[in-house]
């Protein structure tokens, strides 16, 4: 009997037994189905493979990782860094939110009661669904002319984009068909049949002409109702089975949750050095299983390869690929996993040289751009840096000029190899004393290996010191007792030769009771403050862009106006991101009368590296573009007089930048506290 | 069809539609099927497409090495060739007849 | 000797042109097919008297084809005699295309290949004394075996090739067993009812796959520039003709014993009825009697032509031999369930050779061998080339020992 024919809540009754019930049957069966295969693959694809990595801890600080978790999730709280493709992935995934969860009311809303009588619940969840699927649309239309029509250069197609799109497409659009077939045949006697609760779905009902004569009209609806759930059906049974990027639903929620909460730029220090037989990685299983998830969360969306300066100078450095190559390894690797084989732990194909070249992995700067963008937070750097590890402690594979540091590291505590006895010459002109003459002080200056043999930043140690001693700051330095921090070591993948000068400093630096460390040099700063800490040195280490803006806001420092300059300040990365510190040096700037602060494209999270980190300074760069001398075109485009740095290295790079390009009288490079020092004489002085 | 409810908009598209019922000839009724049926075909041989596609790229995930590749594909296509022949046939068939 | 398998070039002009060919023969089958679907069953020359027509015939000779290629190449991996390595891949691929086609025809023979699915869904389980519900497991899983079978071979994995070999073989007895014993079983069909049916089949398969085996292997392998080792083909005439006698044997049995309980006159239908061309001339003839001749007498029996004769002769006229079990027997009037028939459509005992049925056979028939071909240019499915010495292989050739 047909429902139009019967009052209206029988009617309904009637819709619920023949149509809606079945489909919550059948629904239910698919639904475990499905489950239970996602069970499986998960542990036989994913998880037995994690587990062959190296053990890490990543699961203390529950709460912590939950808010992170949801912020993202929820807030994308990445992906709008970017506004288009951003708001792209928030439309679809906010419209499958909402497609889900009307669905999933209306589904069960027979068992709880909820549509006898129709409840605003259930009204409010159908016009959920319509919703979503109109956003899904929305988003879906962005990604795909984005993707197709205007080919930005990080997005590299698969097979599998094309598949993902058109089924998706499918889906939403046999959806919206199925609910206006149904609603044609019940000739819109339920409630939700309304444009207020369905508006797609309604006008679709009258703009669809394909309704004839009764008995082919349920059977029209079961088709459309097949058409619907099969490709739904394929959908998620291929996500389950295939790599397909579609698992970043459940994997990058997982890579989010289990993300490093240690402090960002910190490298892990080898485990059990003195009784370890390797150093680094040479197959894909010595990395840790946190690592290999890094590998599979990732979505090949490109974000790290737009901003990182190694790719943008066009050398062969792009982390999209390095996750990517190493992904690929893994899965055929761990291909024997699937038929109940077991893997050779040891095969002739080492990832760095083979899956990763070499001169991708010495193109690295560290500057931590990628993972920073990344939306999943996956960081590339450390993987780069135990394949680095491997070539330098077991093979000795590194580029040659860096053989010459290494050596002055050990021998001279210095990367240039210059007699350390000179260390402290330029502060003898100041008449600073070293902790042995007096170790009483409030605390150590650590001027670091640039300001102790470099003439140029020796000037910044010496503004330095004119300002401590002008605000009235007992300090001392170790003098010739400072080694170098060793963090170019560390960064080159000489994990020894680091701990042999981290160990030495840390015993210096204990002996004379030292609490607090000032330091000028962001490498030294980073390494002091954060990894020091894993060699038992626990001290409090300030950088000197705190320290002057805390003097500032004191206003234990009186500036006066100097003449009208522009300048853009270059964060340091390993001030910036490695630290979180962006601000105070901006404060510093814009606390002196006569700067105007402008600031480049690229600042802040997403400032454009010198070029100088990850070890680089002291090797040559053969390929591609000088990344110093693009970070100059981008100031020089400003139209700025000064950069404003706070990093010795960065100093020096974007010095030689500026003789590079030829623009010396255009624009000049100065260290923060050479600009703060020349605003604090007594007469103003031009810069 | 579903209650207008006052909306502006489904007044306006029924009026339409009254209108174009009552001018549209029975060739245009069915040259609409053949629409209809056309975007039928295309939307059933999308799923198809990423049946098929779907199935090649799991297959290589779990391990078919990629020299069997070009032939899954050509015996794939053909299978496609024919499940839209028979497509094409059974919609012709039974496709129901349109009313605007 | 390690053996290395290739494809083929597949640029000449007269492979192109075969691909072409073969190609515009599939899209008949498309033609055909909407034509067909359409129209309805009317269109061919089926009735409801002889209700399997030229589609079922195809069905069942290509099923006995595949079965008996995968039996061949079992000599190689499953019997372990090397000197039939250089066709086993060719035999394996060629059962499972020829398995694909006799489901093409089964599935068109439906009318409404869509509902296709009932079978699984609703018959299953529910009905499994009919021997279309046994039938349809045995194909899937012997579809399923043999693509598996090829995959180890191409992967190079002998024992593993060797095991499901030998499941293979086993499976492929039951699955042409299990064919004829569809027709076998039906009791009000005197033509079709016996118990040795099934082993008729087989028997029929055997040589029909034998002969396709070797006539494939000559003309795959002079089209393509490969020597053949003549004992190779001679081996395999020697095995064929063996499998002619047990043909023999069984059809004569077969038929011998129908001229006893319950009568003889369906048996005299089929001797002398409108069909008995079928059944002397392709059957009798030239599916035994000519091949048997060409294969026993000594100048032509160790000769390649003689046995390149003798297999085509077997290929028709096992055709000829399906075609005379089908027709003559869905032709002879059932004397069991008299009146339940009400009216005849077309003529009574004449079934006509229609185009849109010719067709549809003709484009399937072109379908397989353009994937064969295909197939050829893009797996590794023939030996190299150059420098193949049969001579230098381990181990005799068994088959030529036994026939002396």
């Amino acid at each position: 009997m047909h429902s139009s024919h019967l009052p209206f809540w029988a009617a309904q009754q009637l819709v619920i037994d023949e149509i809606f019930l079945p489909i919550l049957i059948g629904f239910g069966v698919i639904f475990l189905g499905l489950t239970a295969l996602f069970i499986f693959f998960f542990w036989r694809t994913h998880y037995r493979l994690w587990l062959l990595g190296k053990p890490d801890r990543c699961s203390d600080q529950v709460l912590k990782r939950l808010k992170t978790l949801l912020a993202v999730t929820f807030g994308h709280v990445r992906f709008w860094k970017e506004s288009l493709p951003g708001a792209m992935h928030f439309f679809i995934f906010i419209g499958t939110l909402l497609i889900f969860l009307g669905k999933g009311i209306r589904l069960f809303s027979f068992l709880t009661g909820l549509t006898i009588p129709p409840q605003t619940i259930y009204l409010v969840a159908s016009l959920m669904s319509e919703i979503g699927g109109l956003l899904v649309l929305l988003g879906g239309g962005i990604a795909v002319v984005r993707r197709y029509a205007f080919k930005p250069s990080r997005l590299d197609s698969k097979p599998d984009d094309k598949l993902k799109y058109v089924l998706g497409f499918i889906i939403l659009i046999t959806g919206y068909l199925v609910k206006s077939y149904r609603m044609a045949i019940t000739e819109g006697t339920l409630p939700t049949d309304s444009y207020v609760w369905a508006p797609v779905s309604t006008a679709l009902t009258n703009i669809m002409f394909i309704q004839t004569s009764e008995p082919l009209n349920d059977l029209l609806v079961w088709h459309r109702v097949l058409i619907h759930a099969i490709p739904a059906t394929i959908l998620v049974g291929y996500m389950i089975v295939s790599h397909s990027s579609l698992q970043h639903l459940f994997l990058s929620p997982l890579n989010i949750y289990f993300r490093s909460l240690k402090q960002k730029g910190a490298l892990n220090p080898i485990p059990n050095f003195e009784e370890a037989e390797t150093y680094g990685a040479k197959e894909i299983f010595e990395l840790t299983w946190k690592q290999l998830l890094d590998l599979e969360a990732c979505t090949n969306c490109g974000r790290c390869q737009d901003h990182c300066p190694a790719h943008l100078s066009q050398k062969p450095l792009s982390p999209k690929k390095v996750i990517q190559d190493l992904k690929t390894n893994l899965h055929q690797r761990g291909r024997p996993l699937l038929w109940g084989g077991s893997i050779q732990k040891e095969s002739n194909n080492s990832i760095p040289g083979e899956v990763v070249s070499e001169d991708s992995l010495w193109a690295c700067t560290f500057c931590l751009n990628c993972s920073e963008q990344c939306p999943v937070f996956i960081p590339s750097y450390d993987k780069i840096i135990e394949m680095r590890r491997y070539l330098v402690l077991m093979e000795a594979r590194y580029p040659s000029e860096v053989r010459e540091v290494f050596r002055n590291m050990e021998r001279k505590s210095n990367p240039w190899g210059i007699e350390k006895g000179i260390r402290s010459d330029w502060a003898k002109d100041w008449g600073v004393k070293t902790l042995a003459e007096d170790p009483e002080v409030e605390l150590l200056y650590y001027p670091g290996c640039f300001k102790g043999f470099d003439d140029r930043n020796k000037k910044v140690a010496i503004s330095m010191v004119r300002i401590l001693r002008r605000v009235g700051v007992k300090f001392g330095i170790l003098g010739t007792e400072e080694g170098c921090c060793g963090d170019p070591a560390r960064r080159i993948g000489n994990e020894y030769l680091y701990k042999m000068l981290a160990e030495g400093n840390i015993e210096t630096m204990k002996r004379y009771r030292v609490k607090k460390i000032l330091t000028t040099c962001p490498h030294c700063y980073n390494t002091l403050k954060n990894e020091y800490t894993q060699f038992g040195g626990n001290f409090e280490v300030i950088h000197q862009t705190e320290f002057l803006n805390d003097l500032i806001q004191q206003n234990r420092l009186k500036m006066r106006e100097i003449d009208p300059t522009t300048v853009a300040y270059h964060d340091s990365c390993y001030l910036g991101r490695f630290n979180n510190i962006y601000e105070p040096p901006r404060r510093i700037l814009s606390s002196i009368p006569g700067i105007q602060l402008k600031e480049m494209e690229r600042s802040h999270h997403r400032s454009f590296c010198c070029g100088g980190g990850g070890g680089r300074m002291w090797m040559e760069e053969h390929l591609g573009k000088k990344i110093n001398e693009m970070r100059i075109d981008q100031a020089i485009k400003l139209g700025v007089h000064v950069i404003a740095t706070a990093c010795p290295y960065c100093t020096t790079m974007l010095t030689d930048g500026v003789k590079a390009r030829g623009v010396e009288e255009k624009v000049r490079v100065l260290d923060i506290s050479e600009l703060l020092e020349t605003s604090l004489a007594d007469e103003p002085k031009k810069i | 069809m579903a209650e207008p409810d006052h909306c502006f908009i489904c007044y306006f598209a029924i009026g339409l539609l009254q209108v174009v019922n009552a001018l549209v000839s029975e060739e245009l009724k069915m040259s609409l099927r053949v629409v209809a049926i056309a975007i039928e075909v295309i939307i059933l041989m999308a799923m198809i497409y990423c049946f098929f596609l779907g199935l090649k790229l799991t297959l290589s995930d779990l391990g078919l090495q990629p020299r069997y590749d070009r032939f899954l594909k050509l015996v794939l296509t053909t299978l496609g060739i024919f499940i839209l022949t028979f497509f094409i046939a059974h919609l012709i068939l039974f496709y129901p007849g349109i009313i605007p | 000797m390690q053996r290395s398998y290739v494809t083929i070039e597949g640029k000449s002009r007269g492979y192109y042109l075969l691909v072409t060919l073969l190609g515009l023969g599939s899209v008949l089958l498309l033609v055909g097919f909407i034509v067909s679907y359409l129209k309805g069953q009317q269109v061919w020359g089926v009735s409801n008297i002889i209700p399997w027509g030229q589609l079922i015939i195809f069905y069942i000779y290509f099923i006995g084809l595949s079965a008996g290629a995968i039996i061949i190449s079992s000599l190689s991996y499953v019997l372990k005699w090397d000197f039939y390595k250089p066709i086993t891949r060719l035999a394996v691929f060629m059962g499972i295309l020829l398995m694909l086609g006799a489901m093409f025809f089964v599935f068109v023979d439906l009318g409404r290949p869509e509902k296709f699915w009932r079978l699984f869904a609703y018959y299953f389980l529910n009905n499994m004394t009919s021997m279309f519900v046994i039938n349809s497991i045995f194909y899937v899983v012997y579809m399923t075996l043999m693509v598996f079978y090829l995959w180890l071979i191409f992967e190079n994995k002998k024992r593993w090739a060797a095991i499901v070999g030998t499941l293979d073989v086993i499976w492929a007895i039951s699955v042409h067993m299990g064919t004829g014993a569809i027709f076998g079983l039906i009791g009000n069909r005197e033509i079709f009812f016996s118990p040795i049916k099934p082993f008729e089949f087989l028997a029929a398969a055997l040589t029909s796959g034998t002969s396709l085996i070797i006539l494939t292997t000559l003309g795959t392998f002079k089209f393509t520039g490969r020597n053949i080792h003549k004992d190779l083909i001679l081996s395999l005439g020697n095995l064929l003709s063996w499998l002619i006698y047990v043909l023999l044997v069984l059809v004569f049995v077969d038929k011998m014993t129908h001229f006893y309980f319950p009568g003889r006159d369906p048996v005299l239908y089929l001797f002398a009825g409108n069909y008995w061309w079928l059944f002397w001339l392709f059957q009798i003839g030239m599916g035994i009697l000519i091949p048997l001749c060409l294969l026993i007498h000594p100048r032509t029996k160790r000769t390649m032509k003689g046995v390149s004769f003798a297999s085509l002769s077997v290929m028709i006229g096992v055709f000829g031999e399906r075609a005379a079990l089908v027709l003559p027997g869905t032709a002879y009037p059932q004397h069991f369930f008299p009146g339940f028939i009400e009216g005849m459509w077309g003529k009574p005992e004449i079934f006509p050779i229609t185009v849109w049925e010719s067709l549809l056979c003709l484009g399937i028939v072109s379908y397989i061998a353009l994937l064969f071909v295909l197939g050829l240019k893009f797996l590794e499915i023939l030996p190299a080339r150059e420098g193949e010495d049969m001579a230098a292989l381990e181990g005799s050739n068994p088959l030529l020992k036994a026939s002396g």
